[in-house]
């Protein structure tokens, strides 16, 4: 037996059969669950390529398909685990938020597809694997009997875009490989390589999609998507600078990192700020992590990577708690515009503290999940660029002052003593979401240190 | 490569196929204007491709033409009534500019790419047709249709580089994908979302 069946094809194998059972929404949600707890568990617990103690069998880490090799070596468990408690986190929510029921089965496909792009060799074929999960996640997207928005019609061009950027850059880089000396060829691979990426993380300015899809998409799949692409692309790309030396050897580089992070942080705060719909809103509060993951890559040394790697914790917690909150709530009231969730603090006590709580710790808030990482960020960025932090500093104010904006709208003020409408179920995922964000934010070296296991499956670049 | 004369036909057909889906409203003539299409990148992939490898294009192609076909509730019209000539002359007139700029552009591209003249020219207009329909519609088949046309564009080009028999599959693969996309977006309000 090999890895890549074990956490690629079978799963994958298991979310078209899980697809096909689509209505028996339960009995889906409970096997997607338990199988990516179950990965997750595997993967923490059981060696690759190595004799497992006890048993004698041994999993081989590479697969070759059609001459193509699946990688998944034993380095790579933490990643494992990592995207299968994503799997965990949103199958295990999607019942709760009331969430279309494609999101657990396309969800668990795009996982694997995700992961498959990961550990394919060569490069290239990384580029077809993630075009075919946004070609999968359209459904999950546009639900049956409702139409498509300009926000997903953008998605799919935008993504798609970048599939001929990546496949030429990929066959660029190989020929500088063959011949280092051709430094037209070079700088070409370079720049195709950089549109590719750009056009898949939405970074500025192609990413006027993400605000459109968040506001016109259910908030628990958009949540989803946002979580794990961006995810597995921001590791793709540090395989390649990775699997390419001379590309991080670059210090031109980690200025246009920092410039393009610092501007997605200045400009997607700004919108933030005067935006009345709280799917929109998610959408900036994407932009604005992705900018921060893109400002920790710049550092250019090693704390910067770890910040990177910590940060996806308490972005999953957010974004998760978030999509459910945000979902709760679209079920109750119809829309997530401002006029529509007025006094619904009301009705929806708990949800109303999860989002608010999600996203003023994506604002990095004191005292909540994100702001311990964005502390020592912005503290290593103003190192080198202390007239930058200030902008930074300013968009990260824009998502804050859009917070405040929304908890006005969500209390008016006040709200009297009524009977929550949330679900049991409902209640006590937000709250454990509300009570890990706290977790995070006070008692920081609680969890984070986990997450820098990731590192051993991202290559160390300095 | 075969540098006849006759290799220029197929690029002129590329170019007009693009361009009357830019300013076409007729989702019928549309359909048959995008397997012209096919026809044309066929012949030129063959340029570089064996015929049995370049014909993935061609069937990939008709394929995901016969697909967004299937798909049309009856619907005749890509554009609202009123503004169809109005919009077809300024889609023109957009065309003929870009055009311009794709034959700025086509020595600077020919000599950082290894690809023969004719089919960096078929490449390079359809991508920037393409494009074009891209920037100026928000209707699911203009959107497809113009995605198709890029990515055609782009596999012109791509030919020339690269003869990997498992990545032609692939990318019929993610045409026919995004032909299903198209597809189930046209579909998806009219489908029953029963509990």
């Amino acid at each position: 037996m090999s890895a890549p069946i074990i956490w690629i094809l079978a799963p994958f194998g298991v979310a078209t059969v899980l697809w096909l059972l689509q209505r028996k929404t339960l009995l889906v949600a409970w096997v997607g669950l338990i199988l990516c707890v179950g990965l997750a568990v595997l993967a923490a617990s059981v060696p690759i390529g190595e004799r497992i103690p006890g048993v004698g069998l041994r999993i081989e880490p590479e697969l070759i398909i059609l001459g193509r090799r699946l990688l998944v070596e034993n380095t790579d468990r933490p990643l494992l685990v990592f995207f299968y408690a994503i799997g965990a986190f949103w199958i295990g929510g999607a019942r709760a938020s009331r969430a279309d029921r494609l999101v657990a089965p396309v969800g668990l496909a795009i996982l694997t597809i995700l992961l498959a792009a990961l550990s394919v060799e060569p490069f290239l074929y990384a580029g077809l694997l993630v075009e075919t999960a946004v070609l999968l996640s359209v459904p999950m997207l546009v639900p049956a009997g409702s139409s498509a928005g300009q926000g997903v019609l953008r998605y799919v061009v935008f993504q798609t875009l970048a599939l001929p950027f990546i496949l030429v850059a990929a066959w660029g880089l190989g020929g500088v490989e063959a011949n280092p000396t051709n430094t037209d060829l070079a700088q070409l691979s370079v720049v195709l390589l950089g549109m590719g990426f750009a056009f898949w993380l939405a970074i500025f300015p192609f990413y006027t999609w993400l605000p459109l899809l968040a506001g016109q998409a259910q908030p628990y799949a958009v949540g989803f998507l946002m979580m794990a692409m961006p995810t597995a692309v921001l590791i793709l790309g540090l395989n390649v600078l990775g699997q390419f030396g001379w590309l991080s050897s670059d210090p031109g580089l980690f200025t246009i990192l920092r410039l393009s992070g610092g501007m997605m942080v200045v400009t997607a705060g700004v919108w933030a700020a005067f935006q009345r719909d709280v799917g929109r809103l998610l959408g900036y509060a994407v932009i604005i992590e992705t900018g921060y993951s893109l400002l920790a890559l710049s550092l250019r040394e090693s704390l910067g990577m770890e910040i990177f790697v910590m940060m996806f914790l308490p972005r999953l917690v957010g974004l998760g708690l978030w999509s459910l909150a945000a979902g709760i709530m679209q079920r109750e009231t119809g829309s997530l515009q401002f006029k529509q969730l007025e006094r619904v603090a009301e009705k929806l006590p708990f949800a109303t503290a999860g989002l608010a709580l999600a996203y003023l710790s994506l604002a990095g808030l004191p005292l909540l999940g994100s702001f311990p990482l964005r502390q020592i960020l912005l503290q290593e960025v103003a190192r080198t660029s202390p007239f930058g932090v200030i902008w930074v500093l300013g968009g990260s104010l824009g998502l804050m002052f859009g917070a405040f904006r929304l908890l006005a709208v969500l209390t008016e003020g006040y709200f009297g003593p009524r009977k929550a409408q949330e679900t049991w179920l409902q209640m006590v995922l937000l709250l454990l979401g509300v009570l890990t964000l706290l977790l995070m934010g006070v008692f920081p070296r609680a969890l984070f240190p986990w997450m820098a296991r990731l590192l051993e499956a991202i290559p160390a670049l300095y | 490569m075969n540098e006849s004369p006759w290799i220029y036909i197929p690029v002129a057909v590329l170019a007009l196929t693009a361009l009357f889906l830019l300013v076409n409203w007729n989702w019928r003539a549309g359909i048959i204007a995008l397997a012209i299409q096919y026809l044309a990148v066929f012949w030129l992939t063959t340029a570089e491709w064996p015929l049995g490898l370049a014909v993935v294009k061609l069937v990939a192609g008709w394929m995901a033409g016969a697909i967004l076909g299937a798909s049309q509730a009856g619907e005749e019209s890509l554009e609202e009534a009123g503004s169809r000539i109005a919009g077809a002359r300024f889609r023109l007139a957009a065309a003929v500019m870009v055009g311009l700029l794709v034959l700025s552009v086509i020595s600077g591209a020919e000599s950082r790419l290894p690809v023969p003249r004719p089919l960096l020219m078929g490449g390079l207009a359809l991508i920037s047709l393409g494009l074009l329909q891209l920037g100026m519609t928000v209707r699911p088949l203009r959107i497809v249709l113009g995605l198709l046309t890029v990515m055609s564009g782009f596999e012109i080009v791509y030919a020339a580089i690269e003869s990997s028999v498992l990545l032609a599959g692939l990318l019929a693969v993610v045409n026919l994908g995004l032909a299903f996309v198209g597809a189930y977006l046209l579909a998806a309000p009219a489908l029953e979302d029963t509990p």
